[in-house]
């Protein structure tokens, strides 16, 4: 369900996105504005799965089907591809709004809620993975988070096992593994999008994740300029769920 | 404190067997009577005693951070949580089952009746591996008697020792899968509370 946000919510809010995006300007990044709604045509191709079939869609009066962004990452992929195709040094985008989801939500998630995140175009492997994760570390410290861990895994390596025990990890079964669990091999990975590095924030008082990031570095290709990325981002919500729990 | 969630019945004592082996000085089943929650002597982790198909529910929305489920219930169930470790214990098969005689796997055809407690199990089956179309009957108990009073043609059902089809005159047509006990965590949980959760399911690991 969607909900109305009173003041004294709306003042706690709007002072975690603050220290968030100072934090994120310090840090090289520059926002960024993408539409709430789009051409469905202009953006699916970039899509995963999950976010084309948990989309909202809707018909505008020209009878042109559009779209209701389920996130930010791929609008961002698309600028890049298209108006910017011809800039050639590193991006760096942060971005601040709501996302709309009809389905295939986690537990306790509005259709309707907001994240803010970081991508970085242009900096391929171990130089922008780094970048990242230490980024995504700062905003949790930034928003005064304590015990935080970034657990990290990668895409690639889970890509290339064996048919059988890929989809037993990725149905978390690890009767059918034969072994109890390492700790990275229980990130929920979307294999269809992530690449590389894969990292989930959490913290431990929060049946949550707090944030998640990693490697996507076929997703430009798909607008026209093949460019290597790699971002997070964090859903608002959770952040406040966690500093409540945190605090008592 | 870890919260666990048990299903309430005769597995209840093999559940609590597992616990006290591990060193946890829980409760006899018997002994628990009409109590749903409860916690070990030493305080370590707390209990929930559910309906068997409510145990992943509990576990998936965080209500619980373990819980001990069949895998018939877990593949019905469809929940979005992790697997970790067989208990090999409360071994059952889903079957499909007629009365004696009337089928064979190999005459089951389209338009059948089906009465079942697991409508996706038997969905999956009929569609996917049978390929044929069925009309299915949800039932909440005594599938058994759905035969023999012409409310379905077969029925798809969990088989322990296979006494209660045989006492009402019907057999084993085909099986869809087999089923014991398991460990099952929660997805996020089993990461924020990874130490905790491991320590006591490689305790477990060590006695089954």
């Amino acid at each position: 369900m969607n909900r109305d946000l009173l003041p004294p919510e709306v003042a706690a809010r709007r002072e975690i996105l603050q220290k968030i995006a100072r934090l994120l300007e310090r840090s090289g990044y520059a926002e960024i504005v993408t539409p709430t709604f789009e051409e469905y045509d202009r953006l699916s191709a970039g899509l995963p799965g999950h976010l084309q079939t948990s989309a909202f869609r809707f018909f505008d009066h020209r009878g042109v089907q559009m779209i209701l962004r389920p996130d930010i990452t791929t609008q961002i992929a698309r600028v890049a591809g298209t108006r910017l195709s011809k800039q050639n040094r590193p991006l760096r985008f942060y971005y601040s709004g709501d996302v709309y989801r009809a389905a295939q939500l986690e537990i306790g998630q509005n259709h309707q809620f907001h994240q803010i995140g970081v991508e970085l175009l242009g900096v391929s492997g171990a130089r922008g993975d780094q970048e990242i994760l230490r980024l995504a570390e700062d905003v949790l410290k930034t928003v005064g988070l304590k015990n935080y861990r970034v657990e990290q895994t990668n895409a690639g390596r889970i890509q290339r096992l064996p048919a059988k025990r890929r989809e037993a990890l990725q149905r978390q079964d690890f009767v059918a593994l034969g072994r109890l669990p390492r700790l990275a091999e229980l990130l929920s990975v979307d294999l269809d999008y992530y690449t590389g590095l894969y990292f989930e924030c959490f913290v431990p008082e929060m049946g949550y994740i707090l944030g998640s990031g990693g490697r996507y570095d076929n997703l430009c290709a798909v607008f026209g300029r093949k460019r290597p990325a790699v971002g997070f981002a964090f859903n608002l919500d959770k952040l406040l769920l966690a500093l409540a729990a945190q605090r008592g | 404190m870890l919260t666990i969630a048990l299903s309430k019945g005769y597995l209840l004592p093999e559940a609590l067997k597992v616990f006290r082996q591990v060193g946890l000085r829980v409760p006899e089943a018997n002994e628990i009577s009409r109590k749903l929650e409860f916690t070990d002597a030493d305080q370590k982790c707390r209990f929930l005693i559910v309906r068997p198909a409510d145990v992943p529910v509990y576990v998936e929305y965080g209500a619980a951070d373990l819980g001990v489920a069949g895998k018939d219930v877990l593949i019905e169930g469809r929940h979005k949580i992790t697997e970790l470790l067989d208990l090999k214990y409360g071994y059952c098969r889903l079957v499909v089952a007629a009365r004696r005689g009337a089928y064979r796997k190999d005459t089951l055809r389209a338009g059948l009746r089906v009465a079942t407690k697991f409508l996706n199990s038997a969905a999956e089956y009929f569609q996917e591996k049978l390929d044929i179309d069925v009309e299915l009957i949800k039932l909440y108990g005594s599938v058994e008697l759905a035969p023999l009073d012409g409310l379905s043609d077969v029925i798809v059902d969990l088989v322990a020792t296979g006494k209660t089809l045989q006492e009402n005159g019907l057999e084993v047509v085909d099986e869809i899968y087999t089923s014991t006990a398991r460990l099952i965590a929660n997805r996020v949980k089993a990461k924020s509370r990874y130490n905790e959760m491991m320590s006591l399911a490689q305790r477990i690991k060590k006695i089954i």
